[in-house]
């Protein structure tokens, strides 16, 4: 669980506290003027579902038996060709696989994909896209795999409320075995953006527009020359015409740790390295243009990304023992640490960050911030 | 004066034709092998490597011989012992800073595998230079460990230490001390060390070598590339006189004028294949893990 460190003196804290629940917020997402926030607490190894109103009431929705006891991945709104209205469509990641529910707004929540319905893969990431859900397969935390879809591939649905809607979108691993599974996924406009895994050669990244009449594309590999040190990535965050990409990677003692790095993609297919590791490359050599190694000069687990309309939100995350800093951009070149004024004395190890209604929301554990 | 560039690998990675190959740069100095930062004084690196049975500091001889007489003798290899003998309290800085005044305002290359043997002699290198140029110079830990196998299967005394105790773990030997440079990488300014695929670098030099230039804030124009290509041209890439024969790698004395062709076509190993020095045993998943973060497969 996420710890939050404080210090003695009182510091104000610029950012609007919107709430504070035990566990860790793992999921938020609008719904109309309301915002719904998934609460995960490992101790008592139960989620959390609480309709938060504009007016700071708190509502907390009944999860069906099963769904209770997983974490959320992501919760996206969206009405499918069968509802009769937007439901809330929340994505779980069980230990017996994954599972989705369909919430309606009258709170009332059904378990629409899962083992019951043979689906008995393990969910990774999530994303809508273009009217349609779709879905990251993997292994199930419980190493069961199966239920007609094979790891490492991607699922849609135009109406995820029925279970035989869901249609295979790639080849397993994008067809290269060495892919062991998609770590990100993101939409813009028509277009996706899915990245694959590979603890060898480094993560991929490809897209695909919509109509898919075009196929996938790949557009990075090899890890961005970085090759298994950038493994695969963490957040894939559309803004001002690029994409802003975060790195991560696996270590184990005594290889050493490797800090994740932030590239930017333009539109022309180039790609910058704005936090990281200075390196020769395919392209040229490359120097962070932002003047930070990886993982913003620290040794941070992980960067969390978010980019409301005007700027650019980065947050270093940590396991146990760290404190997050967090970092605005208009740029992404110049990075401005914001983490003293936002946090207050209230420093957390780890911060997500999500981009709604145009304002920059912060779950660092169980609190809930906006900017 | 500038800083100078430490090649930093394990033996057997390339290094003799790589330092030698930026080292023909207009703006830079390939040294060989000085092997001084073994001790803390020039004295006992030499009693260090006398102890061995080894005549000492080949290279520091044929570079003292080189910069002070201008050629490299027997006559001049003496003058040069002696020398260093009458300098034995000399720190490795202060060889260097006087190798530097003699060279002038050129990067001084320096490439001993001594400098990373132990993590107290690469100490002794970043705390005599802190704001040095490293480069991590990568070999594919499969022909890297051949190369290894065979240069001690070509000296009497790795024979005869061989035959008692079997073959090195010349897999634990890439994988250690990439760990140790990959460590010191972490701890520096980005930048300050950079990271090369020696395999890329010999295949596609042209493409490279620029890039080199750039880090090193040199001159990157045709005639100082051309230069590059041509590590033949250094003084120390010819066997020295019999009282220094080597100081670098002796398979790139007798051969060190580039095939780019033949270069061009080497290919990478695998790592799946069991070890060719252990056919028992498969590279560790640690190995095959750091082989990963450095683009092998």
């Amino acid at each position: 669980m996420t710890q939050v460190h404080r210090k003695p003196a009182a510091r104000p804290r610029a950012a609007a506290m919107l709430g504070i629940w035990p566990g860790r917020i793992t999921a938020l997402a609008e719904a109309g003027d309301a915002l719904v926030v998934a609460v995960w607490d490992a101790a008592a190894r139960r989620s959390r579902l609480i309709r938060l109103e504009a007016d700071g009431a708190e509502a907390e929705l009944t999860l069906p038996a099963g769904a209770a006891t997983a974490p959320v991945l992501a919760m996206a709104r969206m009405q499918g060709t069968s509802d009769a209205a937007p439901r809330l469509y929340v994505v779980c990641s069980a230990d017996s696989g994954g599972l989705v529910l369909a919430v309606d707004d009258t709170g009332a929540a059904e378990v629409v994909l899962g083992p019951r319905h043979g689906f008995r893969c393990g969910i990774g990431a999530a994303c809508l896209w273009a009217g349609r859900l779709a879905l990251a397969t993997g292994p199930a935390a419980g190493g069961m795999i199966g239920g007609g879809f094979a790891p490492a591939s991607l699922i849609v649905s135009d109406d995820p409320a029925r279970p035989d809607s869901w249609q295979p979108f790639c080849e397993p691993g994008l067809g290269d075995a060495d892919n062991d599974g998609i770590s990100a996924l993101a939409a813009e406009d028509d277009r996706l953006w899915l990245a694959t895994s590979n603890p060898l050669r480094g993560f991929q990244l490809w897209t695909m527009a919509n109509p898919a009449a075009e196929g996938w594309e790949q557009r990075l590999d090899e890890g961005a020359a970085r090759y298994g040190m950038n493994a695969r990535l963490t957040a894939i965050q559309p803004w001002n015409g690029a994409l802003l990409l975060a790195t991560g990677c696996e270590s184990e003692d005594p290889l050493p740790h490797v800090a994740p790095e932030l590239l930017r993609l333009d539109g022309d297919g180039d790609w910058d390295l704005l936090v990281g590791e200075p390196r020769f490359s395919r392209q040229g050599m490359q120097v962070p243009a932002a003047l930070f190694g990886p993982g913003f000069d620290s040794d941070c687990d992980r960067i969390a990304l978010a980019g409301t309309g005007d700027a650019l939100f980065a947050a270093t995350c940590f396991g146990a023992g760290g404190r997050s800093s967090l970092y605005r951009s208009t740029d992404g070149e110049t990075w401005e640490e914001i983490g003293a004024t936002v946090f207050g004395d209230d420093v957390p190890e780890s911060a997500d960050l999500h981009a709604l209604g145009g304002r920059l929301h912060i779950a660092a554990g169980g609190m809930l911030l906006a900017l | 004066m500038p800083q100078p560039l430490f090649i930093l690998c394990p033996g057997r990675s390339f290094s003799s034709v790589v330092s030698a190959m930026i080292g023909q740069h207009p703006q830079c100095y390939g040294l060989p092998e000085l092997s001084i930062f073994v001790a803390d004084t020039l004295g006992e690196a030499l009693d260090a490597y006398s102890a061995s049975g080894r005549r000492a500091l080949p290279g520091l001889r044929r570079t003292i011989a080189e910069l002070h007489h201008g050629t490299q003798t027997e006559e001049t290899v003496d003058l040069a012992v002696a020398w260093m003998e009458a300098n034995r309290r000399m720190t490795p800085r202060q060889v260097m800073d006087h190798i530097q005044e003699l060279v002038g305002d050129r990067i001084l290359v320096e490439k001993s595998p001594a400098n990373v043997i132990q993590a107290h002699c690469l100490n002794r290198v970043v705390e005599a230079y802190p704001s040095a140029h490293f480069l991590q110079l990568l070999r594919h830990p499969r022909s890297r460990g051949l190369s290894h196998q065979k240069a001690m299967r070509q000296q009497a005394l790795m024979r005869l230490k061989s035959m008692l105790g079997g073959e090195l773990d010349y897999e634990a030997k890439w994988t250690d001390t990439h760990v140790m440079i990959h460590d010191l990488g972490r701890q520096l300014p980005p930048g300050q060390m950079m990271r090369i695929i020696g395999e890329d670098l010999l295949r596609e030099s042209r493409f490279w070598l620029p890039q080199i230039c750039e880090w090193l804030d040199i001159r990157d124009d045709a005639e100082a590339i051309e230069a590059m290509l041509h590590p033949e041209d250094s003084p120390y890439s010819v066997p020295g006189p019999a009282n220094a024969p080597h100081g670098t790698n002796s398979g790139f004395l007798e051969n060190p004028t580039l095939d780019f062709d033949r270069l061009a076509r080497m290919e990478t190993p695998t790592l799946d294949a069991p070890m060719d020095w252990a056919p028992e045993r498969a590279f560790s998943p640690q190995t095959r893990r750091l082989a990963a973060f450095y683009g092998y497969r």
